[in-house]
């Protein structure tokens, strides 16, 4: 009741009063359960009054009843009272014994005792620490030694660690520093050596020691970061460790952050900026990034440290540098667009001015990172209002340096995602510009097909420009391919012109040049099909004669005359008036003639003759040409008629006496004799009137103008029958020999003209006329009316006769063969002579009728070189 | 003349070639209208690597050589004795082979020319000239499917190459296959553009088809491209013997030969428009030239005793029909001929009928009913009886 009533007291603020009733029990009641509780609150009055010894005394008194409840809290009152009074060994003695009890609570107390022995340890610790921070000449370690001689180890790194954090407290760093370092030291392995080495930094940073904060700083990192041995030792604390690299992190960003914004404060204050300052800041961003480049906040410190370096100490490049890697962080988060912003600005002002990039072939290195920042930022903020200006300044960077891929990258770029922009026009025509300075038809074409369905390239005007650019494009490309060599491909190019733009002004040219390709890529039935297209699809164009006439001549040079002549016909039906159409015709006539379409032939013949008769200084060629032609074909009719009409039309000499002659011939095919004579005449009388080498030309065809005449004559003599009475055969007879001698005459004239042909001719022939006569008199009937004496008297006078004739004969075509001999003419007529000898002197001139081999067709079996050499590789 | 219109029509022609022109702004090829480009053929492959020739067999490969420098008249048959030695001592010496064959072809031994060169090829499959060598040899051996395939193989190992073509394409117009001829030679014509090789057996074609008028104009072509071969003017003969202008035929045949007096085919023809004109002096003295570039021609010396028969020389005509005779043992069709031109110098020039009817049994004996004298030298022989 007593204690009851004091502790009242007390809590009535009657202190005195109380200290009455607590005395009353010890005093009284020494076996009292509350007998130590009263002295503990009598040393509790005393120790709030501080009277120590007193106190001292009370708490001493509780102390003699171990088993008192308040044993604990007496002996920890002792040992402050102790410390009080300047006791500090007993002070810190009792401290460690209250520690003791803290820990055999934590073992075997009840949880009362626990928790209250549990406040007392921390009190006192705290106290213990209180006791060693008091003398400024004890350490870290001197505190460890001390607790370890008392045995009171086991406390000795907890007090140190409060030892530490109180001299931080206290302002004193130096020891703090020395404390965290001793601890450290102690055990470098233990998960918490980073913390302390963390606090050291901190108590450096509070010192306002940067210099040896930044120097701890690099300890911090270097020595816990992941994977270093501190972080293998405590593998098993991955946790820890991973939380200890955390707060190192942060320790480290926020100091950096904490230097800068001390010197922007500096900076406001002074109203300029002190490089120095913001050296020490941006060094320690540069720190961080360096240790903590992955961190998630290094994109922030990045930031920071290129703001730094942009703004306020004008290392541009840098800078830009620092921007941009913030840019190609991932995840994007709010410093991308701002960073990359700030880059493309970076590095554009750190571009030198003095550059001439036109005549670079590789970009600076800032417009480089320019480009790359701007590409980024076009990839990362696709919506931005801003951005296409941005591309366009990026793809004018590379235009610039003539890097026209590049360009075409961010122009094409704006026209594709952009089409609605108005730099979309613009853009577009870089590309264009761009592309045809790289030379690059492909990419011009695409380019072209992507601009035609851009907005800014709609109006008609500009659709019609893209048209022509492909089309020439196109036309580029293959002029590239083909000068390569790679002509099929380039023909492919161009024939797509035709294909595509079958109306553009460009595609006749192109399905030309495509010809013209094909024939280089040894395609010439597709060249010619391609050229003849031409013609087909653009027959106005001033290509298609070209195009026409060539195919004629492709399809020659490849034998296939039938279509060449078809080509060239083409030609003349579509350019009758042209040069060229003249040559056509005359090709087309001269491949029908070959190919024995005589009438076809004939036919251009005489439309080249009619056409070019005042142009072509060979229409009087064609013309004579023609009536060769019906001559040769058998067409007598036609062949004189054309002859006359050449003689009529054409008056040069080349081939007047052969005109003339040869139309007599024809006449005389015809069985027109008068006319033929006639004309014969007149040949021979134009001939005579000739001199020098007209005359020596023409001697040939006057010499068989003189022959027909003799034929004319010979079939007046054949006319003549020996068939007749006897009466009348004298006449006959005479008649015969008369006319054989007129054309004998005529026929030996033709020698001589001097042409050996016709001269062989000739001499055959009165040969011939002559045997033929021989033949006449020996078939001619003996008369009926004589006896067998007159009849073979008749028969004798008759062979005599003929034996005359017949040697006549054979003496004429041995002189004839004999001529053609000497003069080598191998004609029909030599042949005919050589055969008529045989047959009327066949001793003279056996016939031959021996085997052998005919005609060789000249097959020449090639020589095989021999091999002079054996060469073998070693 | 024909050549004035055809050398019209290469002049129309090139109106086309090498014109360049410049139309708007894309640029306008010149069009080559046929132009007479060539493209380089595929380079043969490298022969296969083969051990070191014996020295031996080497040394037995010069003194072939040498012998055949040396000429003479046993130069060839001592050559190859040689080479044959070499190829007993080592018989991959391909090069011996291929000189054998070489020899052998040009004596007329086709098959042992053809296997020699057979040898050759397989030790060194892409040696061209070998190729070539056993082309000809089944050629004349009448192989023509085997000609024919390696002549194709030639081509394919040479596309550009004209003459391999143009020998191909013979070989058909020789067996009636005009229009394959035709074919390849187009295809040569593709490859190789023209050439007066391709143009002259286009010609020849022509020739055989009837079509005088087309080999005239392809012929005139050939001209335009290579006036100095010989072999067009052959051509343009022939072209003329069929229109039975045989003066131009002459012309052209001499015209050929003065380009070539080693051109036997065209010489010979030369010779036989002058035995049809009975210029046996101009046939003989040209037949005996040639007698003196090919002894081994017996067509030759057949038709040489015609001339020699012509001028009266019955003893040289006859000596000359015996040779050929005797040394054309295995070639039956000339040896006919000279066996029934002996009966004929005997019954009609020597007239000594028992010599003719020994000359025509010898003759009948001999020769094959198919033979173009058979059935009259059966006449004869009845004539002459018992």
């Amino acid at each position: 009741m007593l204690y009851l009533v004091g502790f009242a007291s007390q809590e009535d603020g009657r202190r005195e009063e109380a200290l009455q009733f607590f005395a009353k029990v010890v005093q009284n009641y020494p076996t009292s359960p509350l007998y130590g509780e009263s002295w503990l609150m009598i040393g509790e009055h005393f120790f709030s009054g501080d009277k120590w010894s007193e106190a001292r005394e009370a708490y001493s008194q509780v102390l003699s009843r171990p088993d008192s409840e308040s044993y604990d809290l007496a002996l920890f009152k002792t040992a402050w009272c102790d410390w009080k009074l300047g006791d500090t060994d007993s002070a810190a003695k009792r401290f460690k014994l209250v520690l003791d009890l803290a820990a055999e609570a934590e073992k075997s107390g009840t949880e009362r005792e626990r928790k209250r022995r549990s406040q007392l340890r921390d009190e006192a610790l705290d106290y213990l620490v209180l006791v060693f921070t008091e003398d400024p000449n004890i350490k870290a370690g001197d505190v460890f030694e001390f607790l370890a001689s008392i045995g009171g180890e086991r406390y000795s790194k907890s007090v140190v660690v409060r030892l530490a954090e109180v001299f931080f407290t206290q302002g004193d760093y130096e020891r703090s520093v020395e404390a965290y370092r001793f601890l450290i030291e102690d055990n470098p392995s233990s998960i918490k050596a980073a913390a302390y080495q963390r606090q050291i930094v901190d108590a450096y940073l509070e010192s306002l020691d940067r210099k040896k904060a930044m120097a701890e700083i690099k300890i911090l990192v270097e020595d816990y970061k992941p994977g270093s041995a501190w972080a293998k030792e405590n593998s098993g604390h991955k946790e820890a460790v991973k939380r200890s690299y955390e707060s190192s992190e942060v320790l480290v960003r926020t100091m950096a952050k904490g230097f800068h914004a001390e010197a922007q404060a500096l900076e406001r204050s002074q109203g300029q900026v002190d490089p120095q300052m913001y050296e020490q800041a941006a060094d320690t961003y540069g720190f961080y990034l360096e240790s903590f480049s992955d961190h998630e906040r290094s994109a922030e410190v990045r930031f920071l440290h290129a703001e730094i370096l942009f703004f306020k100490l004008k290392q541009l490049e840098a800078a830009g540098d620092e921007y941009l890697t913030v840019g190609k962080t991932s995840p994007v988060g709010k410093w991308h667009k701002d960073a990359l912003l700030k880059a493309m600005a970076a590095f554009r002002k750190a571009r030198p001015d003095s550059v001439d990039t036109t005549k670079r072939r590789e970009l600076l290195p800032v417009d480089r990172k320019f480009a790359e920042a701007t590409d980024l930022y076009a990839t990362l903020f696709p919506a931005d209002p801003e951005l296409v200006g941005v591309i366009y300044e990026n793809g004018q960077l590379f235009y610039d340096y003539a890097d026209y891929d590049e360009a075409i990258k961010r122009f094409g770029l704006i026209v594709t995602k952009y089409p609605d922009h108005p730099n979309a026009g613009a853009a577009g025509d870089r590309i264009l510009d761009a592309l045809n300075k790289g030379e690059d038809y492909e990419n011009i074409e695409d380019w072209a097909r992507k601009l035609r369905k851009a907005k800014s390239f709609q109006s008609k005007e500009q659709q019609g420009r893209l048209d022509r650019l492909i089309v020439e494009s196109i036309g580029k490309s293959g002029e590239k391919y083909a000068e390569t060599g790679d002509f099929v491909k380039a023909a492919g190019f161009y024939l797509r012109v035709p294909k595509e733009f079958p109306n553009h002004e460009l595609a006749p040219q192109s399905t030309f040049n495509a010809a013209v390709l094909l024939e280089k890529a040894k395609r010439p039935e597709q060249a010619a099909d391609t050229y003849l297209s031409v013609v087909d699809r653009y027959p106005k164009h001033k290509l298609a004669l070209e195009a026409s006439f060539t195919a004629g001549a492709v399809y020659e040079s490849m034998a296939y005359f039938e279509r060449a002549a078809e080509s060239y016909e083409l030609s003349t039906e579509k350019f009758p008036k042209s040069k060229k159409g003249a040559d056509a015709l005359f090709n087309a006539g001269v491949l029908r003639q070959a190919l024995g379409q005589n009438k076809r032939a004939i036919a251009h013949y005489q439309e080249y003759a009619k056409r070019f008769r005042n142009t072509k200084k060979d229409a009087a060629e064609v013309a004579f040409r023609i009536a060769v032609v019906h001559e040769a074909a058998g067409q007598d009719g036609q062949a004189e008629k054309a002859y006359q009409e050449y003689l009529r039309k054409h008056n040069d000499d080349t081939h007047q006496i052969e005109a003339m002659a040869h139309a007599g011939r024809a006449a005389y095919k015809l069985g027109q004799y008068k006319r033929a004579n006639k004309q014969l005449e007149a040949t021979l009388n134009t001939f005579k009137k000739l001199k020098g080498d007209s005359a020596k030309r023409n001697r040939g065809f006057a010499a068989e103008a003189r022959y027909f005449q003799g034929e004319l004559l010979y079939r007046q003599y054949d006319k003549v029958s020996l068939d007749v009475r006897p009466n009348k055969l004298d006449k006959a007879l005479k008649q015969k020999m008369r006319l054989l001698e007129k054309a004998s005459l005529i026929y030996l004239d033709v020698v001589e003209y001097g042409d050996p042909s016709w001269s062989t001719a000739a001499l055959y022939r009165i040969g011939s006329v002559m045997e033929e006569f021989a033949t006449s008199l020996r078939d001619a009937p003996t008369p009926n009316n004589l006896n067998e004496d007159d009849a073979q008297m008749y028969r004798d006078a008759l062979d005599n006769e003929v034996i005359t004739i017949e040697e006549q004969a054979i003496s004429l075509y041995t002189t004839g063969y004999q001529k053609a001999i000497d003069l080598k003419v191998y004609n029909n007529y030599t042949k005919k002579l050589r055969s008529a000898l045989g047959r009327m002197a066949a001793s003279q001139f056996p016939p031959a009728k021996e085997a052998k081999e005919s005609m060789r067709l000249g097959d020449r079996t090639p020589s095989i070189e021999i091999m002079r050499e054996v060469v073998r590789d070693e | 003349m024909s050549s004035q219109f055809l050398s019209r029509l290469v002049s129309a022609k090139a109106l086309v070639i090498g014109t360049a022109l410049l139309v708007g702004p894309g640029t306008l090829l010149v069009a080559c209208g046929g132009s007479q480009s060539r493209s380089v053929g595929k380079a043969a492959k490298e022969a296969p690597k083969l051990p070191p020739v014996n020295p031996r067999a080497l040394r037995q490969f010069d003194s072939a050589l040498r012998a055949l420098k040396l000429g003479g008249p046993n130069a060839q048959a001592k050559a190859m004795k040689r080479f044959e030695s070499a190829l007993e001592l080592d018989d991959k010496l391909w090069e011996a082979w291929h000189n054998l064959g070489a020899i052998l072809l040009a004596e007329g031994e086709v098959d042992r020319a053809a296997d020699a060169f057979g040898k050759a090829l397989s030790i060194n499959p892409t040696h061209r000239p070998a190729m070539a060598g056993q082309a000809e040899a089944y050629r004349l051996s009448g192989n023509n499917k085997k000609a024919a395939k390696a002549y194709r193989k030639l081509i394919e190992l040479e596309p550009s190459s004209v003459d391999s073509y143009a020998r191909a394409a013979s070989l058909l117009r020789a067996s009636g296959d005009y229009e394959d001829g035709l074919d390849l030679l187009r295809e040569g014509l593709r490859v190789g553009g023209a050439s007066s090789p391709i143009m002259v057996e286009l010609g020849l074609i022509y020739l055989a088809q009837g079509r005088d008028e087309l080999a005239k104009l392809v012929l005139g072509k050939a001209v335009a491209i290579n006036d100095k071969d010989p072999a067009i003017y052959n051509a343009l003969a022939l072209v003329a013997m069929g229109a039975g202008d045989d003066q131009l035929a002459f012309f052209y045949f001499d015209k050929a030969a003065e380009l070539d007096p080693n051109y036997i085919d065209t010489r010979f023809n030369k010779a036989t428009v002058l035995l049809d004109a009975g210029d046996y002096q101009g046939a003989k003295l040209e037949l005996e030239a040639i007698t003196a570039i090919v002894p081994s021609d017996q067509n030759v010396r057949v038709a040489l005793g015609i001339a020699q028969r012509g001028l009266g020389e019955h003893d040289a005509a006859r000596k000359t029909w015996n040779a050929v005779a005797k040394d054309s043992a295995t070639r039956r069709g000339v040896r006919s001929d000279a066996l029934f031109n002996l009966a004929i110098l005997e019954m009609n020039f020597v007239m000594d009928d028992d010599k003719a009817m020994a000359a025509l049994d010898r003759y009948l004996q001999d020769s094959s009913r198919t033979h173009s004298k058979h059935k009259e030298a059966v006449e004869l022989r009845k004539e002459l009886g018992e």
